[in-house]
């Protein structure tokens, strides 16, 4: 990268915004000068180029820039940047974020973006405080330094935010100093031109309010104490806790190198994601959508109406089981809604299923009228034989279930689960069996629409082991009636 | 014969998949969210159709970062969209007020759970409307769906991408699990015939582009980022340049057009149906599953020889107040019935003013509105004792 020692960076800035608002001898704008060096040294496409920050003193850097700049809410540019990353892949994004902004409200974001390793570059301006708030505690302050709402010295620990970075997965990253603007240059670019999530934290300062709290002095000071610790000790964070009077409680504090700390190659999530578009995933065997230009669905005259409900317990394959019901009566001619109703558990619990078919208009599409009540558990049939019509048709497990009804004319206990065991060697099938029970023992639906419904989305993964279930159901109906 | 012209057929559909369906058919190429009972069906028919569009489909780390991703792809000039329930909708409200301040088009679906916190995740509610409306802070204008059937919840989520690609501006749109949930038969229109809109752009050279200076109808055309506009988005108060401003007449007039360009073109947006209402001395008004229920109640009243109606509000927010007003008049009570302790009631009341006597039947115990409970609001209403 060549340096531009005569650049006019006139060239990038929205005059018309000016003046800024940073303080006198604030950091942030040595660093804006270093991104802009890095941006002009790169000959990166300025409409190509979007700038992208939260809330904050540095978030306010992108309103100055005359690219794309997209000012977000607190904490959470690097959602925003990963939307127009990923709508646009094309497009550079840089995300500007302070340690407020980007270590503590937005924290959860960055080891994210981090570990998705999307193709973000992040510069987090680091000045140990919330500058914009009036100096607050920040998760960068130093242990023993002072802010306005830790007036004797904060007792927290602080971040160390590169290696957090790391640990969740970020494929470039680097720390710089304001005191080293040049080297800042150098890691801007490079982070710049690393394909992945590359993240700088650059430590910058508040002479305004950190300065000031903690008696460090103002910008020069500051950039001078800086550059000494760079030469000396490698640790900016370190020279800010040794002021006068300031204990450090959580005792010596590790140092923090600068410079590149790391940097690996790893697949982009954008491109993974286009990859994926370019070999789409096998169908998932469901037809394509019928399309009619008449429009949504109108209105008939409410006439002939059957409501089912069928119950058990989560798991037993309740709610399929309507499903099933239900496609068979569209696939029919008639209408038919299917609702359902659960709770937390995948498996146990209560489960019920809600079918209601109709030669007309389903004003309604849950069961309050119930004409036919499949009950597989205990349970079930306490919670859901209420709302029974007279002559309603019931069918239960009736070795499951006791204290239903006996059998008579509209009311069958059947061997429900016992049956799917015999004849599939387990009780899952049950809802199938208790399917071909109700079909045979009802007139609400024909058997062979049923069995194009199984045979279409074929329950438990094979079509004949259901349709045998089924069938074995309707021969339990056929052989309780002839009873 | 082409697919197009092939005979139509019906559909069992959900009414998540109806939603994801009209969606994808209006355009939606991006797509960010955050599982969620009852919504999660959205997003899993979205993972799985986008990405052979061309589009993006992406689970993010909460509901805060789905919708911020959300508005950077809409920036990018995708047509996105996001889908959640009651906490992940509470997440969201900051950045539905970036998006109604910054003027960036959005879908956020909301489907009701019963609440508040993490209240009853699998069980029907209604309890969102207030905060579909208000639920970010400072005034903003805001557009909120309601529909209430499979086949409705295809077309207003087509009208969903269709209006806020129009206005520049978040659209809620909000039904209850039940509708969700629900399978029900529908055909779907054709594709062609669907109306798709697509937000106006810039075609000026790119120095003289305002991007905040609106148009005829007060929406300023959009330019996407990368476009060649180079421009500034902020969600601090700003003049037409969208640079950030504390002038007061600057502030007033962009608070002032942002209320308007809804307010003024609120007759293109409001919509709603009445069933049996011009003799009716009863009119019930419901929306999602709850209409659902009180349509079945009004054809049991009217076989009963009661004279009662339905107005249905397919568009809550902004409110049919006006609408109300017309139908409400002398010796005719309204009967407001929704699943939460009573939120669209105050809004019912504000709209009749007075002219009519408006009482609530209310249910907030997971369980979906019945046509007994509104039947049995009407006979509290035949008696007097459930006036407000």
């Amino acid at each position: 990268m060549t340096l531009t020692g005569e650049l006019d960076y006139r060239q990038y800035l929205r005059l018309d915004m000016m003046p800024h608002i940073l303080c006198p001898g604030c950091g942030h704008g040595t660093v804006l000068k270093a991104i802009l060096r890095a941006v002009h040294g790169l000959g990166l496409d300025r409409e190509r180029l979007v700038f992208v920050s939260g809330i904050g003193c540095s978030s306010r850097l992108v309103g100055y820039v005359d690219f794309c700049s997209l000012h977000t809410t607190h904490g959470r540019p690097l959602t925003f940047a990963t939307g127009l990353k990923l709508a646009r892949p094309d497009l550079h994004v840089i995300v500007i974020t302070g340690d407020g902004d980007g270590l503590a409200i937005g924290g959860n974001h960055l080891i994210h973006a981090a570990r998705r390793n999307i193709d973000l570059t992040c510069l987090l301006l680091n000045n140990a405080t919330y500058g914009m708030t009036g100096g607050q505690d920040a998760p960068t302050t130093p242990p023993g330094s002072r802010s306005s709402t830790m007036r004797g010295g904060t007792i927290e620990a602080d971040f160390d935010a590169c290696q957090l970075v790391r640990g969740a997965g970020g494929t470039f990253v680097a720390r710089g100093m304001t005191a080293a603007p040049l080297g800042l240059d150098d890691l801007i670019a490079r982070a710049l031109s690393h394909r992945g999530f590359s993240f700088v934290e650059i430590i910058s300062d508040c002479p305004e309010f950190f300065g000031r709290y903690n008696g460090l002095g103002r910008g020069p000071e500051m950039l001078e104490a800086q550059r000494r610790h760079l030469d000396e000790v490698d640790d900016l964070l370190d020279d800010k806790r040794f002021l006068p009077g300031l204990e450090t409680p959580a005792g010596p504090h590790p140092a923090r190198a600068h410079g590149v700390l790391h940097e690996e190659a790893r697949p982009e999530l954008s491109e993974q994601l286009r990859a994926r578009g370019a070999t789409p995933a096998p169908a998932a065997g469901r037809r394509p959508p019928a399309r009619d230009p008449s429009g949504p669905v109108g209105r008939a005259s409410t006439t002939g109406q059957c409501e089912i409900r069928l119950a058990g317990a989560g798991g037993q394959g309740i709610v399929l089981a309507g499903l099933l019901l239900a496609e068979a009566a569209v696939a029919a001619g008639k209408n038919a809604t299917h609702a359902q109703a659960y709770g937390p558990e995948s498996r146990g619990g209560a489960s019920r299923a809600e079918v209601i078919v109709s030669d007309g208009d389903i004003d309604y599409p849950c069961t309050d009228r119930v004409d036919v009540l499949v009950a597989l558990t205990p349970e079930a049939w306490e919670r859901y034989a209420g709302q029974l019509k007279p002559g309603a048709l019931v069918v239960v497990d009736g070795e499951r279930v006791p204290g239903a009804p006996a059998s008579d004319g509209t009311r069958h206990a059947l061997p429900i689960l016992a049956t799917a065991q015999r004849v599939l060697g387990t009780p899952v099938g049950a809802n199938l069996v208790a399917l071909g029970a109700l079909v045979a023992l009802s007139d609400v639906v024909p058997a062979k629409a049923v069995e194009a419904a199984i045979a279409g989305r074929r329950p438990g993964g094979s079509a004949e082991r259901a349709l045998r279930a089924f069938r074995a159901g309707i021969e339990l109906a056929h052989h309780a009636t002839r009873r | 014969m082409t697919p197009a012209a092939a005979p139509a057929a019906y559909e069992l559909l959900q009414g998540n998949e109806a939603c994801a369906r009209a969606a994808l058919d209006a355009g939606c190429r991006f797509y960010a969210g955050y599982p969620i009972t009852p919504s999660s069906e959205i997003a899993e028919c979205m993972a799985e159709a986008l990405p052979a569009l061309g589009g993006v489909a992406i689970q993010m780390e909460d509901e805060i970062a789905s919708m911020g991703a959300v508005l950077g792809a809409s920036l990018a000039g995708a047509k996105a969209m996001t889908a959640t329930s009651g906490p992940g909708f509470s997440l969201m409200q900051e950045h539905i007020g970036y998006a109604a301040y910054a003027e960036i088009p959005c879908v956020v679906v909301d489907v009701m759970r019963a609440g508040p916190s993490t209240g009853l995740p699998t069980s029907p509610s209604q309890g969102d409307v207030m905060q579909a409306r208000w639920g970010t802070h400072g005034d903003h204008p805001i557009i909120a769906l309601a529909p209430a059937s499979v086949g409705e919840v295809y077309e207003l989520t087509v009208r969903a991408f269709n209006l806020a690609e129009r206005y520049r501006t978040p659209v809620v749109l909000l039904y209850d699990e039940v509708i969700g949930h629900v399978r029900e038969r529908v055909r779907l229109p054709a594709r062609e015939g669907l109306g798709v809109v697509e937000r106006e752009r810039p075609t000026c050279a790119p120095a003289a582009f305002r991007p905040y200076a609106a148009n005829g109808r007060g929406v300023p055309p959009m330019a996407d980022f990368g476009a060649g506009y180079r421009h500034h988005v902020t969600g601090l108060a700003h003049d037409e340049r969208g640079y950030p401003t504390q002038d007061p007449e600057t502030v007033a007039r962009l608070q002032q057009r942002l209320h308007a360009k809804l307010e003024q073109n609120r007759a293109e947006i409001v919509s709603w149906e009445e069933i049996a209402v011009d003799d009716a001395d009863v009119v019930v008004v419901a929306y999602g599953i709850g209409a659902r229920a009180a349509r079945r109640a009004v054809a049991l009243a009217r076989a009963a020889g009661a004279r009662v109606g339905l107005f249905r509000p397919r568009v809550l927010w902004p409110f049919p107040d006006r609408e109300l007003a017309r139908i409400a008049r002398d010796g005719r009570r309204v009967l407001v019935a929704e699943m939460n302790m009573g939120q669209i009631v105050h809004e019912v009341e504000r709209a009749v003013a007075g002219r009519a006597p408006v009482a609530g039947r209310h249910r907030a115990d997971g369980q979906p509105l019945t046509p007994d409970d509104v039947l049995a609001g009407l006979e509290e209403l035949a008696r007097g004792s459930a006036l407000r």
